[in-house]
């Protein structure tokens, strides 16, 4: 398979025969992938999709791109693009702002700060596996502003400068919104790791 | 930060310390409040395993084969329109 970008745009371009396709399959295949962590599911997302590709395939022939990682960049925009086409359609959406206090460490009514140390459980491979599939949950509840640069920096692991490129917003912002998405996939992980040790289960 | 930061202040900071993003001093500085301060500790090392869990995070399937042939020859003939001077 194809795997770099740059060569098989410019072979679609030249009109090989099957680059298209092979083209085709790895543009609609980071769509789909970033929608997928970001939506959680593209059941009903197939009419935005086509739409997003047909505007796609029509600008993509008119523009030029230095390296990969341009053309890359402008993929993962075209994709958050069609997120946020997706979510307009869809009612109900709310969004919030996470704020610092509600991760903050509490203390108890001695005063005294406890924070239990999950990061060295069992690596048993479902206990792995159930984890991380919690993390995967956490990052679909984030709000959109901070679902974005998590999926992107931290799932997708892109750079700072990258990501803010994506998204159009200073590195400051995504810094910001990065830390804040951040602790929260961590109290969601606190919570779960909570709950196994009071089943007792670890 | 030219002293031991304090604990809200790691709080803020930590983005910034596990992603290398802080001056060596300023790590230095982190490290060893850690080492007296064991919620701080445990906070980090807590707050770096999410991240590395993350890191882990796959796609869910993407599902395949949402586009008939002839929806992706649609595709082709607007894509190979456009590509004509």
């Amino acid at each position: 398979m194809e795997t770099n970008l740059i060569k098989a745009f410019n072979d679609a371009k030249a009109a090989r025969p099957g680059a298209f396709e092979n083209f085709f399959d790895m543009v609609e295949g980071r769509i789909l992938r970033f929608g997928m962590r970001v939506c959680g599911h593209v059941d009903d997302a197939r009419d935005t999709l086509q739409e997003t590709l047909l505007n796609t395939f029509k600008a993509l022939p008119k523009l030029e791109f230095n390296d990969q990682k341009a053309l890359s960049v402008w993929l993962y925009r075209v994709a958050r693009n069609s997120c946020l086409l997706m979510r307009r359609k869809r009612e109900g959406v709310v969004d919030r702002e996470l704020s610092l206090t509600e991760f903050r460490p509490g203390s108890d009514e001695n005063g005294n700060r406890e924070i239990p140390d999950w990061s060295h459980l069992p690596e048993d491979d479902a206990v792995r596996s159930e984890a991380r599939e919690i993390v995967r949950q956490a990052v679909l509840e984030l709000p959109a502003q901070y679902r974005f640069v998590v999926v992107l920096r931290d799932l997708e692991g892109l750079s700072t400068k990258e990501v803010g490129e994506i998204l159009e917003l200073p590195e400051s912002t995504i810094k910001i919104r990065l830390h804040r998405g951040r602790l929260f996939l961590r109290k969601e992980l606190e919570r779960y790791f909570a709950d196994r040790g009071s089943k007792g289960g670890a | 930060m030219g002293q031991e930061p304090n604990c809200d202040e790691m709080f803020e900071r930590i983005s910034e310390y596990v992603d290398g993003e802080l001056s060596p001093e300023a790590a230095a500085l982190f490290e060893a409040h850690c080492e007296d301060c064991g919620p701080c500790k445990n906070f980090i090392a807590t707050f770096k395993r999410t991240i590395q869990l993350a890191h882990e995070v796959g796609g869910s399937p993407c599902p395949s084969d949402l586009f008939s042939r002839d929806e992706i020859e649609e595709f082709k003939r607007l894509f190979l329109t456009e590509c004509k001077p």
